[in-house]
């Protein structure tokens, strides 16, 4: 299992602030994105949403994800 | 030299070099890297001589065989020649916990005189210095120190030791521009490899305006109307490409930040002075091995940390305007602190 | 040093000021600034969210590389997360230098990527409803005021 977190406005979307998803295995990022609402997984794949894994800062979209991964959508700030 | 757990990343991209800075210190205040009064890290922040020695080995036991110390200046390192021949009994050994091919070092060459025959003693045969000018107002200017005698001293110094030099110069606007000619002649002429790099342009930079970004391909142009510049097939894994210059004999490399075409070929990785591993140079990844060298169970702890790092090394840097702290202008040049 | 909080209870700006001041009383002059909920437009509350693997250790790398970019005494900075109502602190910025231009200078800069750069989120409440809100074009443009890195 792997664990979503959804930060801002990407948890009115997902109606959550997070889900756990299965995994059968290493899963890449484009995989368990193609398991959720399509209009979910568009919204977590825009341009400017940032992911961190495991609370680190991940540049690369090309994630494969493992047991007990947690992996935050970061979508642009509006901090102060 | 083959170990029992290489270090693969996603991409089947087997890492065998790590660029390990020791220090965030420097004796120079070069403007493109400090500021003039730079707040240097608390010293319980670096790692320790242990904390890097068995860093280091930890790298080596799943196959880094080329590594390159930095800084800051690693020659300010109080214990760095201690430092130098631990790791350096790692070359070419073959006790199964993986074995050295190659120990380097980037040094400004303030303090090489002192320092080269020890280096070339603990196993080191080549190392990179930075030099932006042989004109010693220049060099002021630059670094903000009047030292380039004691850097000339360094370099006579290395080579009589017996160390294979490579000059890496800042092509900067205005500064070094017309002398850059003069510097790649006066290092052909001894033998010595010379390659310019690039810095980002920047914005307009409170008090500390630093704007003196010049285009290498402006270099090029006008190397070429002096002199034949042929393309050279010699590449070294990193970012840099090669032209033989045929009046010189001599070799001479061009470093551009925005140059991403080697991503596929990266088998890199560099360690901060805090032991913060970050996976590639113009990513804004970082993997804490500090904390894991630090945690109760080092080695353990480490292991994990290495898995992580190689799970998240992208497969291309991105080095989009737009993302801020993403500058990767210069590694080599800057210190751990900024940015 | 610099003194960084991420403060997840309502905080009194005036006793941090006379604290900063009184711990940099030798310094030539203390530059501080002060966001607060803002009243009116039928705001009724106003909520942020932060992600704790990043946002303090962000604030912190912002205090480092302003104390680079300024020579500074003393840098204090202090950013709410939760619920806020109008007129309740959000954010906290103080700066002390020898002299005031870098004292201001600094200041504006941790300012400008706070708002821009640091892990926020923000809504806000009226009539009932909470709404997102996006970042500003402008937040941006202060932001690129400072260069880049």
């Amino acid at each position: 299992m792997a664990k979503l977190l959804f930060l801002g406005q990407l948890e009115d979307i997902a109606g959550a602030p997070d889900l756990t998803v299965p995994l059968q295995g290493p899963t890449t990022l484009a995989d368990i994105l193609l398991m959720l609402p399509p209009i979910l997984g568009d919204a977590l794949s825009g341009p400017k949403v940032k992911l961190a894994l495991n609370g680190t800062l991940v540049t690369s979209a090309d994630l494969i994800l493992i047991d007990a991964d947690e992996l935050a959508f970061l979508p642009p700030v509006s901090g102060g | 030299m083959t170990v029992a757990n290489p270090l693969v990343d996603q991409f089947a991209r087997r890492i065998s070099y790590l660029r390990l800075s020791v220090i965030d210190r420097c004796d120079l205040r070069c403007a493109y890297c400090m500021p003039e009064r730079m707040t240097f890290l608390p010293k319980a922040e670096v790692l320790t001589l242990e904390e890097l020695h068995q860093l280091a080995l930890g790298f080596i036991a799943r196959g880094i065989t080329r590594l390159r110390l930095t800084g800051g200046e690693p020659l300010v390192r109080r214990d760095m020649i201690e430092l130098v021949r631990a790791i350096g009994r790692k070359l070419g050994a073959n006790d199964g916990n993986g074995g050295l091919e190659e120990l380097t070092l980037t040094t400004n060459g303030t303090r090489l005189a002192e320092f080269a025959d020890s280096l070339r003693g603990a196993g080191v045969r080549r190392i990179n210095i930075s030099l932006d000018t042989l004109d010693r107002a220049t060099f002021a200017k630059i670094t903000r120190r009047d030292m380039l005698p004691q850097v000339l001293e360094g370099i006579a110094a290395a080579r009589e030791a017996g160390l294979t030099v490579k000059l890496n110069t800042v092509a900067l606007k205005g500064i070094n521009e017309a002398e850059i000619p003069d510097l790649v002649g006066w290092a052909h002429g001894q033998g010595i490899e010379l390659t310019l790099i690039e810095i980002m342009p920047l914005g307009e930079v409170e008090q500390d305006r630093f704007d003196h970004y010049l285009p290498l391909s402006t270099v090029r142009d006008s190397l070429d109307r002096r002199w034949t510049l042929t393309p050279s097939s010699h590449r070294t894994g990193g970012p840099a490409r090669y032209v033989d210059v045929a009046e010189t004999g001599g070799r001479l490399g061009f470093i551009t930040p925005l140059t991403n075409n080697f991503c596929e070929g990266c088998n890199r990785i560099r360690v901060t002075a805090t032991g913060q591993l970050h996976p590639c140079l113009g990513g804004t990844e970082q993997v804490d091995l500090r904390g894991a060298l630090r945690s109760a169970d080092p080695e353990a702890a480490l292991a994990a940390a290495l898995e992580f790092a190689m799970r998240i090394k992208p497969a291309r840097h991105n080095f989009l305007i737009d993302r801020p702290g993403a500058a990767p202008a210069l590694a080599r040049h800057m210190s751990t602190t900024g940015g | 040093m610099a003194d960084v909080r991420l403060a997840l209870e309502p905080f009194d700006p005036a006793a941090e000021l006379t604290a900063f001041a009184a711990a940099h009383g030798g310094a030539g002059g203390i530059v501080s600034f002060l966001g607060q909920v803002r009243a009116g437009e039928g705001v009724e509350a106003l909520e942020l969210r932060h992600f704790p693997p990043l946002t303090l250790p962000g604030m912190q790398a912002l205090a480092q590389t302003t104390r680079d970019r300024w020579p500074l005494a003393g840098l204090c900075i202090i950013h709410r997360s939760g619920v806020m109502h109008p007129g309740d602190p959000i954010v906290f910025v103080a700066t002390a230098a020898r002299h005031r231009r870098d004292a201001f200078a600094a200041a504006d800069f941790a300012m400008d990527h706070l708002k821009s750069d640091a892990w926020f989120w923000k809504r806000e409440q009226a009539a009932g409803h909470w709404r997102w809100i996006e970042p500003r074009e402008q937040d941006h443009a202060d932001l690129a005021r400072w260069g880049r890195g």
